[in-house]
């Protein structure tokens, strides 16, 4: 797990800016709604929450729980919250390719 | 020749009779064989074509639309022109050469092909409707084609890429508005669905997108279309096995806005699946620009994934794996620091788990931390809180691998803790100190490692170095103050308390040391005759009792009957130390448990028996009632409490009241005796300084009686057996035993029994395989070769024959440690205190 990804706030940030999106999304994932999601935020915040864990997190970090590279795409991809649609030429060039696999 | 003999064989296994063929073929459509039926109607087909040639046609439409579904193009191909042959215009045959022309990206020819299809107004199917639709939909340049389509198909495909084009823009309720005139019998109805399913996926309309791509039919190129999305919403779980996720690599990195690396993605995870790990990650790395990295995006998460796949990774090719990833940053011209920092980082990490080549983990460590000092801010708390990680590597206990420690062979031993590596992790920690000096979990580590090595002197040092350093660390002074009331150092231990509760006031564990150091100072001013230190000692426990725990320790009327016993032994304080017993009594929720505190208390402080003759009067009262398990429960919980700090055979008078305590529980023995009661009797019968065996049977046998699978008592009723008539040749029926209870505790969610039956059960594996291989050498074993009288590993002076497999053996993972839920509390002052020293001043 990418404590990062999953807060979707990205180095430099500091402490406030960290707890400040941890806390925004706890209210967006309430644990009796999205009790998986709530877990998952909070361990990523425990993660990342001070300097000290930041560069623990750095030296230390967990082992990857993807078996492989298109698994981390996939779930780096799946975090993205904005979902921002393709240009028409990409567009074009995904259905093309959807219809040649 | 592989090629002919098949073909040799297939003609073989043909039956000659049509009727046969006939049978053979029908059953063969019937399980899905098409290939086969294909085979038989064709040999049909050539004796009566106009009987069998539609059912040959038949069956080739159905082997297309399989071969379709599992994309075998090849052999599409090849069936293509065989159906060709037999029925050019047949619509299946039609769509799969527009499908196959998409296939090979020829979305001209395939759009050509479609509009030839609507043009020949024959026989349409679905399949040809959904490939026309798929073709004309995927063919966005303008072509001729188009012109040539009726007005209506025309119309309604324009809508569809107006709709696509609005999607683009983020228009989404306008591409909706452009598809809302196609009707559900529209051969662009699956288009319609796609865009609405892709509309509501934008919206974060999850629910909704998902069921309508849940309609589109298998096979189509709308459907195809939809699987990124649905992958990004639902997970990989979503998708078919018949799908593998690597096919749709391409889609997600587009669909992603990662459309960089989507063509270097597809290689490097067929590199990764055909565990071509280097090659994997060199692909990566020649072909992204920015990878490794620690920008934040797709590739800084697989730049972890890589930098910590060798977990994943198997053994040695593991090693080839780092190893290369060291070279591939160490060839790089310029810094590359980031790069370099995380292949020796993940080379270090993967020593500690795999290797036993300390300097080489330390080596590799100081040579990460100097490349991430070339990255980042903060050197010295990095290098600190690396070196303190190592420390603590190094200073992890060895495990007990000694297979005949079960037989308590070493029982006598005091059990000593052996070190991975003490020297090195002393090294390590000193070595944080020294480039951090406010590195706290340095000083704490260094501690723990010398607590573990159990040198006193460097203990205290360290400690009163961490109080200087850090005065607001609890654990310090909680540690500080235990030790000082270790060596009778009173009044100092006390301050160390009072500070780590100003700290934190209701931590329990510091109450009740500070309770604890409060009596014993109280306890030797009696001996030194002060009464106002006495006194004042007391008072100060008193504040930090309660009146709600029921807890020989910190609760008040124990204190009280503590403090009535202490006035007692002052001249002249008499009446004084009655009212505190009434004020004890008045207190207290349990007055026979009290009075028996009392009693015992009295009897290890050495007052006179008379003093406390009242108290011991209601006890004698209560032992003479009706008997009960839960009273016995009760006195045999204050006796254990007692003789849990007693390191000598209990005084004369203490074994007396051990001896009347088990004839009354013996007499107490009764079927309603509940489990926690018995469990407490038990532990207790079972204990080496109150043991009495025919006590803990009893009650083994009253619960198993009532409740023959409780796994609690089924282990303790194992461990009452083990004493008497273990051999090694019975250990087999040992095993199994264990194994019911194993079973039993998992059904019963008995963690504990679990796992010490688990624990019990790996010891005698171990002592079964040494036990086998020492026969091995030495041929089969009697008895007398283990119990030989004059045995060097036992104690001359032993004088219990049957203490040889003492249930309290260090090392047998039989010991009631951990079982035993009411635990005894260790009563500092109840046997430290016969002969106190004075308090230091």
């Amino acid at each position: 797990m990418n404590p990062y990804d999953v807060l979707g706030i990205y180095p430099p940030a500091d402490d406030a800016a960290i707890r400040a999106r941890y806390l925004e999304l706890v209210r967006e994932f309430p644990p009796e709604r999205h009790p998986e999601r709530f877990a998952e935020i909070n361990r990523a915040y425990a993660m990342i929450q001070d300097d000290e864990q930041r560069l623990r997190h750095t030296l230390f970090p967990p082992l990857p729980e993807e078996k492989s590279p298109l698994e981390v795409t996939i779930n780096h991809l799946r975090k993205k919250r904005d979902r921002v649609p393709m240009s028409f030429d990409e567009m074009k060039l995904y259905l093309q390719k959807c219809a040649m696999d | 020749m592989a090629k002919k003999r098949k073909k040799k064989n297939k003609n073989r296994s043909l039956p000659s009779s049509p009727a046969k063929l006939e049978q053979q073929a029908h059953s063969a459509v019937k399980s899905g064989n098409y290939r086969q039926a294909q085979s038989l109607y064709q040999v049909l087909a050539k004796k009566n074509a106009e009987k069998y040639l539609p059912q040959l046609i038949s069956v080739q439409e159905k082997l297309l639309t399989q071969l379709r579904y599992h994309k075998k193009w090849k052999d599409i191909k090849q069936l293509v022109s065989g159906l060709q042959k037999n029925d050019p215009e047949n619509p299946t045959l039609l769509a799969t050469r527009i499908y196959l022309a998409l296939s090979q990206g020829d979305v001209d020819r395939a759009a050509q092909m479609a509009v030839q299809s609507i043009n020949l107004e024959q026989k349409a199917n679905s399949t040809l409707n959904d490939s026309i639709a798929d073709a004309l939909a995927t063919a966005f340049g303008p072509s001729q084609n188009v012109n040539d389509l009726p007005q209506n198909i025309s119309e309604e495909l324009n809508r569809i890429h107006a709709a696509l084009k609005k999607i683009s823009c983020n228009a989404l309720d306008e591409a909706l508005a452009q598809v809302k005139p196609i009707g559900l019998r529209s051969i662009f109805s699956n288009w319609k669905l796609y865009i609405k399913g892709v509309c509501a996926y934008y919206n974060h309309e999850d629910q909704k997108a998902l069921t309508a791509f849940g309609k589109l039919p298998g096979g189509t190129v709308a459907e195809n279309a939809s699987w990124p999305f649905r992958i990004l919403m639902a997970g990989t779980k979503a998708l078919p096995d018949t799908i593998p996720a690597s096919q749709l690599s391409h889609g997600l990195c587009l669909l992603g806005k990662e459309a960089e690396t989507a063509e270097t993605l597809a290689r490097a995870e067929y590199l990764w699946q055909v565990k071509r790990y280097r090659d994997s990650f060199k692909h990566l790395h020649s072909n992204l620009a920015d990878f490794p990295t620690q920008n934040p995006g797709l590739n800084h998460c697989l730049t972890s994934f890589y930098y910590g796949a060798y977990a994943q990774i198997p053994g040695e090719k593991a090693e080839s794996y780092l190893k290369y990833l060291i070279t591939a940053a160490m060839k790089k011209k310029g810094s590359h620091a980031f790069e370099k920092f995380k292949a020796t980082q993940a080379m270090a990490l993967w020593l500690e788990k795999e290797a036993d080549w300390d300097e080489e983990i330390v080596e590799i460590w100081e040579e990460a931390i100097s490349h991430h000092n070339a990255i980042g801010e903060k050197a010295d708390l990095a290098a600190a809180m690396v070196y303190v990680h190592m420390g603590n590597i190094f200073c992890q206990e060895e495990p007990d691998d000694d297979p005949f420690g079960f037989f308590g062979f070493r029982r006598r031993e005091k059990k000593r803790v052996t070190l991975h590596n003490a020297e090195l992790a002393q090294t390590c920690f000193q070595k944080a100190m020294a480039a951090d000096p406010n590195s706290r979990k340095a000083y704490l580590a260094l501690l723990n490692l010398y607590e573990k090595i159990g040198d006193k002197r460097k203990i205290n040092h360290t400690l009163d170095r961490i109080i200087k350093i850090f005065p607001d660390e609890k654990d310090a002074l909680y540690k500080a103050g235990l030790r000082c009331m270790e060596r009778n150092a009173l009044i100092k231990g006390m301050k160390y308390l009072e500070k780590a509760l100003l700290l934190d006031p209701i931590d329990r564990r510091l109450r009740t040391s500070f309770v604890q150091i409060c009596i014993k100072a109280a306890r030797s001013y009696v001996l030194k005759d002060n009464f106002e230190k006495c006194i004042e000692s007391l008072q100060k426990a008193e504040s930090k009792t309660s009146r709600t725990i029921d807890d020989l320790s910190i609760g008040l009327p124990y204190l009280y009957a503590r403090w009535a016993i202490m006035l007692r032994q002052f001249k002249g304080k008499s009446k004084d130390s009655e009212q505190m017993l009434e004020k004890a009594l008045a207190a207290c929720r349990d007055t026979l448990k009290l009075h028996y505190f009392t009693w015992l208390t009295a009897r290890f402080y050495e007052v006179a028996p008379k003093a406390f003759d009242n108290s011991r009067k209601a006890v004698n009262q209560a032992m003479a009632a009706e008997k009960d398990p839960a009273t016995g429960a009760m006195l045999v919980n204050l006796l254990r409490a007692c003789v849990a700090g007693l390191d000598k055979k209990p005084p004369r008078w203490l074994a007396n009241e051990i001896k009347s305590i088990n004839e009354y529980l013996i007499e107490a023995a009764k079927p309603e005796c509940r489990h926690e009661d018995a469990q407490t009797i038990v532990a207790y019968a079972m204990e080496e300084k109150t043991r009495d065996m025919r006590i803990a049977r009893t009650y083994i046998r009253l619960i198993l009686d009532q409740t023959p699978d409780n796994a609690r008592f089924r282990w303790f009723q194992f461990l009452s057996a083990f004493t008497m008539d273990i051999h090694p040749s019975q250990l087999m029926q040992k095993k199994n035993e264990l194994k019911a209870i194993m079973t039993l505790a998992e059904d019963q969610g008995d963690q504990e029994i679990m796992q010490a039956a688990k624990q019990t059960y790996s010891h005698i594996e171990g002592t079964v395989k040494a036990f086998e291989e020492f026969q091995t050498i030495f041929g089969k074993w009697d008895d007398d070769d283990f119990f030989d009288e004059d045995d060097d590993f036992f104690d001359e002076n032993e004088d219990d024959e049957d203490d040889f497999f003492s249930l309290d053996s260090a090392g047998t993972g039989l010991e009631m440690e951990g079982l035993d839920p009411i635990k005894p509390q260790k009563q500092l002052d109840l046997f430290d205190l016969l002969n106190p020293k004075l308090p230091k001043k």
